[in-house]
């Protein structure tokens, strides 16, 4: 039995065909699939390059129905093994667009892995001067309010 | 995980938020920053997501970054408290050396309270202890150990050498806190048989005490000497060691013993909590290492023996370890026994 494809339209207009059960990880789509169904759905503020990544994700994640020795299925540690190279691969800028994509089409799965790849670097900073530097955030507080919110929260370390 | 942005027209314009013109500032920010950008458009709950991975300290950090960082930070601190053990270092207790354990992110800070030396913690509640210290005065305080904060309870007859049981309602920033001392031991006079019940209301100045009658026979004296005590939904809860159940409404001022089923007098080293207004029992059973857990049941007057606990994780420590309800899902448990101690888990569940 073939298997259902479905095309997703990237803002470039580039068509991606994929299967269904893939597409359906995003609780949209398999929302607006069974909306209209054998339409092609335009994703106009996702790029080529952000929607190829999500699809990737979405391939490996996929279970499958039939079951079977299919490559796409693999053991839960295996995943998780790939989400974090999936996710560490991805530079920030980019990192963000994903996560924003798996926000939008609600993957909850990709979703989790990008804010936990997003809160480590966070995490990994070692002050708030860092933080602003590596996600170029402009300091919109005076010195004293920062030593106020310093003050208010005496942290132990 | 929550969700965010459920859609619920059919129709594709919910993509127009992540809009082009973001992407376009971020595109022309580029060039200033080579380690990446922060999309400015990002919406506030979903940094609020970000922000919710994170341990204790670096929300903190994070929230100097910027102001709708703070704003988010302090949200997600605030409606995702996590429960935090609180417990002397090992082997220098007197040196006023503790530990605060946040076991969620098996992340540990340590806080040096010098003049706590040989203080005993009673309870806590909403980020606060209660605690006594013996010397060089002896003082009954409660102690925010975050913000270092302390709130003296006046001098009582719960000072006295006679042992007695402390609970609290709610933290002394709020005005419905209410401390209630019990004392121990079961007074006899002329034949009647009483307990000591003395009660503070913040801002009071001194300590109410009440002479409350038990209407129990005498020849079950023996087996009350309170241990445990709680407050739940402003009822002061007591459980003696044999298991009796002591119920205290502070507004009626009614003192009376709870005929609960089954008796959990075959219980060794019991620990009463609270949990969500719920009121737990855990315990093991004598000679056997497992631990068992009793839900009460207000309504039928009986114990239920949980299998599940469901998302309740409960921490085994060693005796004379507190812990604060820094949250709702943990609860303190003190087993004394050091064969049981285990280093703290997650979600053990029953």
């Amino acid at each position: 039995m073939s298997k259902k494809m479905i095309v997703l339209k990237s803002s470039e207009g580039v068509s991606f065909v994929v299967e269904e059960a893939v597409a359906r990880q995003s609780k949209i789509i398999s929302f607006l699939v069974e909306e209209f169904p054998d339409r092609e759905l335009p994703l106009t503020n996702m790029t080529s390059e952000i929607l190829r990544k999500t699809i990737e994700y979405c391939k490996k994640h996929v279970v499958e129905d039939d079951g079977g020795g299919d490559s796409s299925s693999s053991s839960s540690g295996d995943l998780k093994e790939w989400d974090v190279k999936f996710v560490a691969e991805i530079d920030q800028p980019r990192l963000m667009d994903l996560l924003m994509a798996a926000n939008y089409l609600d993957i909850p799965s990709l979703l989790d892995v990008t804010c936990q790849k997003v809160a480590d670097t966070i995490a990994a900073c070692n002050d708030e001067k860092e933080i602003r530097a590596t996600f170029n955030i402009e300091n919109d507080f005076t010195e004293e309010e920062v030593e106020a919110i310093r003050m208010e929260n005496q942290y132990p370390i | 995980m929550r969700q965010l942005h459920r859609c619920s027209t059919p129709s594709l314009i919910f993509f127009c938020r992540y809009t082009e013109q973001a992407r376009r500032d971020r595109e022309s920010k580029k060039g200033t920053s080579i380690t990446g950008s922060w999309d400015l458009n990002i919406p506030s709950d979903l940094l609020y997501e970000i922000l919710s991975y994170l341990g204790w300290k670096d929300n903190i950090i994070a929230s100097a970054v910027c102001k709708t960082w703070l704003e988010v930070a302090v949200s997600v601190r605030n409606s995702e408290p996590r429960p935090l053990l609180f417990y002397p270092q090992r082997g220098s207790s007197d040196d006023g050396n503790y530990v605060l354990l946040d076991p969620s992110r098996s992340a540990t800070y340590n806080l040096n309270f010098r003049d706590l030396k040989g203080s005993r913690f009673y309870c806590s509640r909403d980020g606060w202890l209660l605690v006594r210290r013996k010397s060089p005065s002896d003082l009954i305080f409660f102690l925010n150990p975050f913000t270092r904060e302390r709130v003296y309870l006046p001098k009582g007859s719960c000072y006295s050498k006679d042992d007695y049981c402390l609970a609290f309602s709610a933290a002394p920033t709020s005005t419905s806190c209410l401390v209630i001392s019990l004392s121990r031991y079961t007074r006899f006079h002329k034949g009647i048989t009483y307990s000591v019940i003395n009660t503070w209301q913040l801002g009071e100045s001194v300590w109410t005490t009440h002479h409350l009658e038990r209407p129990l026979p005498l020849n079950h004296r023996e087996r009350y000497s309170w241990d445990n005590c709680l407050f739940s939904n402003g009822i002061f809860y007591c459980l003696s060691p044999s298991g009796v159940l002591g119920v205290f409404d502070p507004s009626r001022e009614t003192w009376n013993i709870l005929q609960v089923r089954p008796d959990l007098e075959s219980l060794s080293k019991m620990l009463m909590t609270e949990h969500e207004g719920d009121i737990f029992v855990i315990s093991t059973r004598w000679g056997n290492k497992k631990s068992v857990v009793f839900k009460l049941n207000l309504l039928h007057k009986v114990w239920e023996e949980k299998r599940e606990v469901g998302a309740l994780a409960v921490f085994k420590k060693e005796q004379n370890i507190s812990m604060t309800y820094y949250g709702q899902l943990c609860v303190y448990y003190s087993l004394g026994d050091k064969k049981s101690f285990s280093p703290p888990r997650n979600n053990v569940n029953f």
